[in-house]
């Protein structure tokens, strides 16, 4: 089934709140799996979300404008021995749809319903 | 790390390496990468955590298994996409088009003259005669650049080549007509390189 242009997962709305969490706690940048675990001890789930899950997530809010990424250093990298992390940050338009999405929405009023009205 | 956890990160591993074949090299590098260093990650923070390797393969199991339908929606929208964005780009205008059908039909005329050359020579019983040499010349130069000019698109290098080396062989061949065959020849491999152009060549843009 097709989804809504702009319409957000619950998984989607978890990432964004997650990651300007890490923000205001002074992570900028998260990677996958610490975006995972973050997830994991909030909702004190017992597994962390699967990777298909997650990055398909992850690709499509960047590719709604509400994630931009960048691939660490290499040189950063090797000097910790291990592989290059793909860093992302909620930009802008993450912080204001994960505000006007995760609000309860009002509740749409019908254009029949609206005509019947007493004024 | 015990066999468990090996076969499970081998799994892992294979299981990317599949859904993202035959993707472009942008999203199936990207995504090969990062799963690796999530593997790696999730690994090391277990090993920190002196968390049993047994549990560790239980998540990272099902941490694969639970994300498959994701990963086959996943790699069916980028494939789609990547699709699209291909044949937009290799869209080909009406106006290039026509001058490659001008170009194939000048390289037939070439090959049909050589054809015809060699014919009369067969019939006449004299294969050993220039008209034999210069017929075979001419389907050559003519198939080379018919070819070249098809080929264009799909490998710049290859099709630009053949068009120029058929352009050569013709105006050395028929030297009397130079004032002919060498314009028609530098047409001809106008066409094809503005063909490849089309495609983003010479960055390689058209062959991802």
């Amino acid at each position: 089934m097709r989804r809504k242009p702009g319409h957000l997962l619950p998984i989607e709305l978890t990432i964004l709140e997650a990651g300007i969490r890490l923000r205001t706690e002074g992570v900028a940048h998260f990677y996958g799996f610490l975006i995972a675990r973050e997830i994991k001890e909030r909702q004190e789930a017992r597994l962390l979300t699967a990777h298909g899950t997650l990055y398909k997530a992850l690709d499509r809010l960047q590719r709604l404008g509400m994630l931009e990424s960048e691939w660490e250093d290499p040189v950063v990298a090797a000097q910790a021995n291990r592989p290059r992390r793909r860093l992302y940050w909620v930009t802008a338009a993450g912080e204001a749809a994960r505000v006007t999405v995760g609000e309860p929405a009002p509740r749409p009023v019908r254009q029949s319903q609206r005509g019947l009205a007493p004024s | 790390m015990n066999a468990a956890l090996d076969m499970v990160v081998g799994m892992t591993r294979s299981w990317v390496a599949v859904y993202t074949s035959g993707l472009p090299p942008e999203f199936r590098d990207s995504r090969r990468a990062e799963i690796d260093s999530d593997v790696w990650e999730h690994q090391r923070t277990a090993d920190l955590l002196n968390q049993p390797q047994g549990e560790t393969s239980f998540q990272l199991l099902a941490r694969l298994v639970l994300g498959i339908p994701s990963d086959v929606t996943w790699r069916l929208e980028t494939g789609r996409s990547a699709r699209s964005e291909r044949s937009i780009s290799m869209n080909e205008s009406g106006a290039m088009r026509s001058l490659v059908a001008v170009g194939v039909v000048v390289a037939l005329f070439l090959v049909v003259t050589g054809i015809g050359s060699v014919a009369d020579a067969l019939v006449q019983g004299d294969l050993a005669s220039g008209q034999a040499g210069f017929g075979a010349i001419s389907v050559l130069a003519g198939a080379a650049v018919a070819a070249g000019l098809l080929t264009s698109r799909r490998n710049p290098l290859l099709g630009i080549g053949l068009v120029a080396a058929g352009a050569i062989t013709v105006a050395a061949a028929w030297y009397w007509m130079l004032v002919i065959t060498i314009p028609i020849g530098i047409v001809l491999v106008t066409i094809a390189f503005f063909r490849a152009r089309q495609t983003g060549w010479p960055r390689g843009a058209g062959t991802a």
